[in-house]
């Protein structure tokens, strides 16, 4: 049986962990709405060691049943209807983004879909859906790439 | 990074090696690894042999000793409305939906979230009219 308030606690539980490992910061009040069966949360990690600026949106809404689409992105008998995790470093151009969204109106195989940094909105891959945790990894790594490319400019 | 070390002072590093983070929680270098290795520290790996950890990880993992958590309270934000969302993007969401489902509307990230607003009110709304 669908249980949507017991998965979005969760959801946001693991969020807020997750984004306590790295060092983030997350801006109350997480929208947390179990009526439109959403959750919304922003978090920033500001510039403390010369690092580049972060600010993660993140925005999941889930519904009761089984992927209609047949991607299995599904817990507590309800599934991942739409998702945006949208990660700014550094700026806040499009170019300085990295998102990561699942789009169920995109054609079957860009429905999980990223839009990577470094390049203009209109540009979609195609991507496997990671676990949170692994996407948070995958954003330190682009941190880091940022980072190291800024120390060369300087140098 | 090596040279970076030889310019700015191990506190203001962004990142710190191994052993540099063994020096700063007092414990070995196996230490660090074993919190690596149990998720309790992110680290990135930069080279083969080079691994990384992100000072404001290591930050975060020092408060969390403390016993100071920086998780937030979960507190319900008022209820979206359609008169909210016409109110910021003039259009409702039904009109919203389809104007994105067709490209109307520019793939932006905030656009994106608009959509999955959209999306959660026209379901309350239907969930409404079945109840």
């Amino acid at each position: 049986m669908a249980n949507i308030s017991v998965l979005l606690t969760n959801r946001v539980v693991r969020w807020c962990r997750a984004l306590d490992l790295y060092g983030y910061i997350v801006e109350m009040p997480i929208r947390f709405n179990t009526q439109s069966q959403g959750l919304a949360l922003r978090a920033r990690r500001p510039t403390l060691y010369g690092d580049p600026t972060v600010l993660l949106d993140i925005v999941e809404l889930w519904h009761a049943g089984n992927d209609p689409d047949g991607l299995g992105l599904e817990s507590e008998s309800c599934h991942l209807q739409g998702a945006s995790w949208n990660a700014q470093v550094g700026g806040d151009r499009p170019e300085d983004s990295e998102r990561l969204d699942i789009d169920r109106s995109k054609a079957d195989q860009v429905i999980v879909h990223r839009h990577p940094y470094g390049r203009p909105n209109a540009v979609r891959r195609p991507s496997a859906f990671p676990s949170l945790e692994r996407w948070l990894q995958s954003v330190e790594e682009l941190v880091f790439e940022r980072h190291s490319i800024l120390q060369d400019e300087k140098d | 990074m090596d040279s970076d070390a030889k310019l700015v002072p191990m506190t203001q590093q962004p990142y710190l090696k191994v052993t540099e983070v063994a020096a700063e929680l007092e414990i070995s270098p196996d230490g660090v690894y074993k919190l690596i290795k149990r998720g309790k520290l992110p680290a990135l790996r930069v080279s083969e042999r080079g691994i990384r950890v992100p000072r404001v990880a290591l930050d975060a993992y020092r408060r969390r000793l403390r016993g100071v958590h920086q998780l937030p309270i979960v507190s319900p934000a008022r209820p979206d409305s359609h008169a909210r969302f016409v109110a910021e993007t003039g259009l409702h969401p039904l009109e919203w939906t389809q104007r994105w489902k067709t490209s109307k509307l520019e793939d932006t990230a905030e656009n994106m979230r608009f959509t999955l607003r959209a999306l959660a009110l026209l379901l309350d709304e239907r969930s409404d009219a079945a109840a």
